[in-house]
């Protein structure tokens, strides 16, 4: 594999060097590499290797152009500059269309291979997170598990686990419920990370009956404590319904990136006591490893997935076959990113695309413009330019062309991420997007690519051409049939190409479509938002925050313009997603199988309504049916009813929270459409909307429609909460379109890009279209204009050039068709709810450059028709 | 680059050549014995610099040496006389610039 590579690399060098030296070369390195053997040694090898020719490869090329100079020679490498500066000083048109086009292709590749970067390859920041893995499964682990594993999997130093948790603070401003981590105490030991202040864990904290203690984020300690370093040591009000107060022992850096999100407000220790039960059967953790130096996240994989079949021994029920099947450690980084993997693959996917169209383009023109300029490059042939000489002269041309294109396309790209970084934060990931030193490094390479893609065939196509016929035929080198043939191949592989790149665009466009395209399932409107908490002191059990609900609704549906208000204990799209185990009536469950889960929401009368939900089938409880001694009435979503009940009607099923069937018994009222709960990918869960009063929750979010404008309500519901409780807060009011489209803004954004790209690819393909096929009519123009002249009739001449288009349109449509069936196939593993041959796409497609194509013909045979007989002669 | 200096890598390369024709592996393996490994030459340094000794007419590829051809695809290099003549100027002018050195008592870094 590697000396393979290092073949490959040497074409960098000069070829002269290259023809005498190369296989030395390669026999030296092979050598070295024999020599060191496998593992780091063979990696530093390599790395020398790579670096010796990054010397050497700018050196021999120099000493290259160094030779030219001296030894005259009408110039090496530089009169070919000059050439092809004087050349493309002649033609700008030609030079600005291809700089263009190479630069739009460069620019968007240089964009989408950062992103891909950024979000695939990036590592995250803490120290070695290349040696940091994330355990399967990745949720759910016991403390049980933890310890198992610990002793069980050798190719770790370390195991952490951490889990969700909300807590009131009370601390520094009005009371909050926020994000708790709850952390195993060697989570930061782990992941190489430690308080800026204070101290880490250590093991005693999570003993049984440890005094609470608390680590804080950086964000909470400068928005709550105004950034005191005294906090450290002092006990908060940090805790859940008659929960003590938490000692504050450290807090994080600002730069911490927390695994567990971005919005998590303070870490706890995780009590471990192997004689309660929890231990066993409380599954809320997801498990980090850092790998012990000499072992690979490969081998950690497999060493999870021998192991796993062990743990399904000692705990059949929840080691299930599927379970144990998809054991695995993934590398944090890719982890982290999982949600991002398929969009930013097909943005990837589509940059290229763009590029490869470009290089097709730019290949079309300089071949045309080459076999145009036939007369000049005769000349040269017949002063002794030989075939290698002229090859290189035309690659030399793209080259200088593919420079300006980088030149370009680097600008674009810097443009394109000032505009993601203001316009489209979300689509960009935690860490952020900064264009440094590589992307110059990427944009230089990617226009050597592109270079060599588009130079080489003009390069081949000069090289061909034969001396003694440039002579023979004076004014024409190649026969007229040759050039018209070749003229016409031309325009139809331009057609072709142009084609199946837009084809493809259509493909990846609309795979985006439906990645971003998710139907939220409420309607958002006017509807606006906002949290609240029952004050513990004036409302302390949870009869209390029942009733605290119950008149806080009341006193909202009272202001004047608000039609329905419901709470619920949390908002769709508002991450940290807690799962139940549910017991369906008529669920038969085979020995082993675990529980269903679903996910739940705590809510009011009300709520759906305010969401504007779509019932399905049956009702929403209404506020009578919410009264203590009535059942408890649930509402499930679509994907519930489907799959605890298919073909059945969901309606007065009864659902246990738990199997043992010792919470209160749920009955099935309605069912609603599917709202997107979690994000915008992955299957739908099922979920279940629960009476609040079932388990009254502290901290609520409302959702109020009404009439009239929001900014003016705004007040109006806030004073209607304090006329209940003056001590409950009102916080994070937000209209819930906006919370929406916060949500869905990453998918939304990519498929905004793959359209943009989509443009580009369109814009180059017709444009290149009528580029090349328009510069073959032309050619003939001098031939037509003489025709007419001599009395033809020109509606036949115009007729005759465009049966010679029908000629090229076919020929293009018919490779079009077969090149979008091959690139479909090469992109299928891409492609989301769209197969890889898309009737409509390639129609649309076809039909477009057809247009382009025959247009492209009509309108210089018209003008060539149409002129004068006399300026044609005089110009003869 | 002016023709009577000769480039470090050059220069290591022409000294290993004086005591008798060797092949590329083995030109980088004394250079790399007799500097204890700070200096090593990559292949494409190595070659790069070959092949200016060889424009320059300072060395010379032959045949495998007899008692070596082992491996046939083995270049072999030997010193010509210039290649010689340029080695000893080379000595000589580093031999003066150490005598400057000396006589200021320049020592080496690493020295007292």
């Amino acid at each position: 594999m590697a000396p393979t590579l290092y073949r490959l690399a040497l074409l960098l060098l000069p070829p002269g060097f290259r023809r005498q030296y190369g296989a030395a070369l390669a026999e030296e390195a092979a050598a070295r590499l024999r020599e060191a053997g496998g593992g780091r040694r063979r990696i530093a090898v390599l790395a020398r290797l790579g670096t010796d020719l990054g010397v050497s490869v700018p050196r021999e090329w120099g000493d290259v152009l160094v030779q030219g100079a001296k030894n005259g020679l009408g110039g090496g490498t530089m009169a070919d500059l000059k050439w092809a500066l004087r050349g493309l000083r002649r033609s700008p048109g030609f030079a600005l269309a291809v700089v263009l086009m190479l630069g739009l292709g460069i620019g968007v590749s240089t964009v989408a291979v950062g992103l891909a970067d950024a979000y695939l390859l990036k590592s995250l920041p803490y120290p070695d997170a290349d040696r940091l893995a994330v355990l399967w499964p990745t949720e759910n682990w016991s403390n049980e598990m933890m310890d198992l594993a610990r002793s069980g999997l050798h190719d770790v130093r370390g195991i952490a686990g951490r889990g969700g948790t909300r807590m009131i603070l009370d601390e520094g401003g009005e009371p909050e419920e926020v994000f708790v981590a709850a952390a195993t105490t060697n989570l930061f030991d782990v992941m190489g990370v430690h308080p800026a202040l204070g101290r880490g864990f250590v093991a005693s904290d999570g003993a049984p009956g440890a005094p609470p203690v608390a680590i804080l984020s950086h964000r909470v300690w400068a928005e709550r404590f105004g950034s005191d370093p005294g906090v450290v040591g002092r006990s908060i009000a940090l805790g859940g319904d008659g929960a003590p107060r938490h000692t504050v022992i450290g807090v994080m850096p600002a730069d911490y990136l927390p695994v567990e999100g971005t919005g998590v407000a303070a870490w706890v220790p995780v009590n471990v006591d192997p004689t309660a039960n929890s231990y066993k059967s409380s599954y809320f953790m997801t498990a980090v490893a850092r790998l012990k130096s000499d072992a690979s996240p490969g081998q950690l994989d497999r060493e999870i997935k021998a192991w796993a079949p062990r743990m399904s021994e000692a705990d059949p029920g929840w080691f299930t076959k599927e379970r144990v099947r998809d054991a695995s450690a993934v590398p944090i980084g890719r982890w982290s990113t999982q949600g991002e993997r398929a969009p930013v693959l097909v943005a990837l996917v589509a940059a290229l695309v763009v590029l490869l169209v470009a290089c097709a383009n730019v290949t079309n023109l300089v071949v045309a413009r080459t076999v145009g300029r036939e007369r000049e490059l005769s000349v040269r042939a017949a002063l002794g330019a030989g075939r290698v000489r002229t090859a290189r002269a035309v690659g030399v041309e793209v080259a200088v062309l593919a420079l300006l294109g980088a030149v370009v396309g680097f600008g674009l790209a810097g443009g394109a991420v000032r505009v993601l970084e203001t316009r489209f934060a979300g689509a960009l990931p935690d860490w952020g997007l900064s264009m440094d030193t590589r992307w110059v490094a990427m944009a230089v390479a990617l226009s050597v690519v592109a270079a060599l893609a588009a130079g080489l065939i003009p390069a081949l196509q000069a090289a061909r051409r034969d001396p003694a016929a440039a002579m023979a035929a004076g004014r024409g080198a190649l026969t007229r049939r040759r050039v018209t043939r070749l003229q016409e191949g031309l325009s139809a592989a331009q057609l072709a190409l142009a084609a199946a790149g837009v084809a493809a665009m259509g493909l990846l466009g609309r795979s985006l479509e439906h990645l971003g395209d998710v139907d939220p399932g409420v309607h958002a409107g006017s509807a606006i938002t906002f949290r609240t908490t029952a004050p513990p002191d004036a409302y302390p059990g949870s009869a209390d925050v029942e009733r605290f609900y119950r008149d806080a609704r009341a006193a909202l549906l009272a202001v004047p313009g608000v039609d329905v208000a419901g709470f619920s204990s949390r908002l769709p799209l508002s991450g940290g997603e807690s799962e139940i185990t549910v017991d369906p009536e008529g669920t038969v469950l085979p020995p082993g199988t675990p529980w269903p889960v679903a996910w739940d929401r705590w809510v009011t009368p009300g709520y759906l309504d305010a969401l504007g939900t779509h019932l399905v089938e049956g009702h929403v409880p209404t506020a009578d049916e919410d009264r203590d001694g009535e059942p408890a009435l649930v509402v499930v979503n679509r994907a519930a009813a489907y799959r605890f009940w298919p073909g059945q009607s969901a309606i007065g099923k009864r659902v246990y929270r738990d199997s043992d069937h010792k919470g209160v018994t749920l009955t099935v009222a309605g069912v609603v459409d599917d709202v997107i709960e979690e994000g915008q990918t992955g299957p739908m869960l099922p979920g279940l909307y629960i009476p609040e009063r079932v388990d009254p929750h502290r901290t609520m979010c409302a959702v109020v429609r009404a009439k009239g404008d929001p900014a003016s309500l705004v007040p109006r519901l806030e004073s209607a909460i304090h006329s209940v409780s003056a001590g409950a807060p009102v916080s994070r009011v937000e209209t819930l379109a906006s919370i929406l489209a916060g949500g869905l803004r990453p998918a939304r954004t990519l498929a905004i890009l793959a359209a943009l790209a989509g443009v580009v690819t369109l814009l180059l393909g017709t444009l290149g279209t009528y580029a090349v096929v328009s510069q073959g009519v032309a050619r003939r123009i001098r031939e037509i204009g003489v025709r007419a002249a001599l009395g033809a009739d020109r509606g036949r001449l115009v007729h005759g050039e465009m049966s010679r288009a029908t000629r090229i349109v076919v020929a293009g449509l018919a490779g079009g068709l077969v090149l979008a069936g091959v690139t479909g196939r090469l992109l299928e593993g891409v492609l989301y709810g769209v197969g890889p041959f898309d009737p409509a796409s390639v129609a649309a497609a076809l039909g477009l450059l057809a247009g382009v194509g025959y247009l492209a013909a009509y309108l210089p045979a018209r003008r060539a028709a149409r002129v004068d007989p006399v300026e044609v002669m005089r110009a003869e | 680059m002016s023709d009577d200096l000769v480039p470090p890598a050059e220069f290591r390369i022409l000294l290993t050549l004086v005591d008798g024709p060797k092949h590329g592996h083995a030109i980088r393996a004394e250079v790399l014995e007799r500097t204890g490994g700070r200096v090593d030459l990559g292949p494409g340094t190595l070659y790069g610099a070959i092949k200016r000794l060889a424009r320059r007419g300072w060395i010379r590829e032959i045949g495998a040496p007899a008692g070596e051809e082992g491996d046939g695809r083995r270049r072999f290099y030997r010193l010509t006389e210039p290649g010689r003549q340029a080695a000893r100027s080379e000595v000589a002018r580093l031999t003066e610039l150490l005598a400057t050195a000396r006589a200021k008592s320049l020592k080496p870094s690493g020295e007292a």
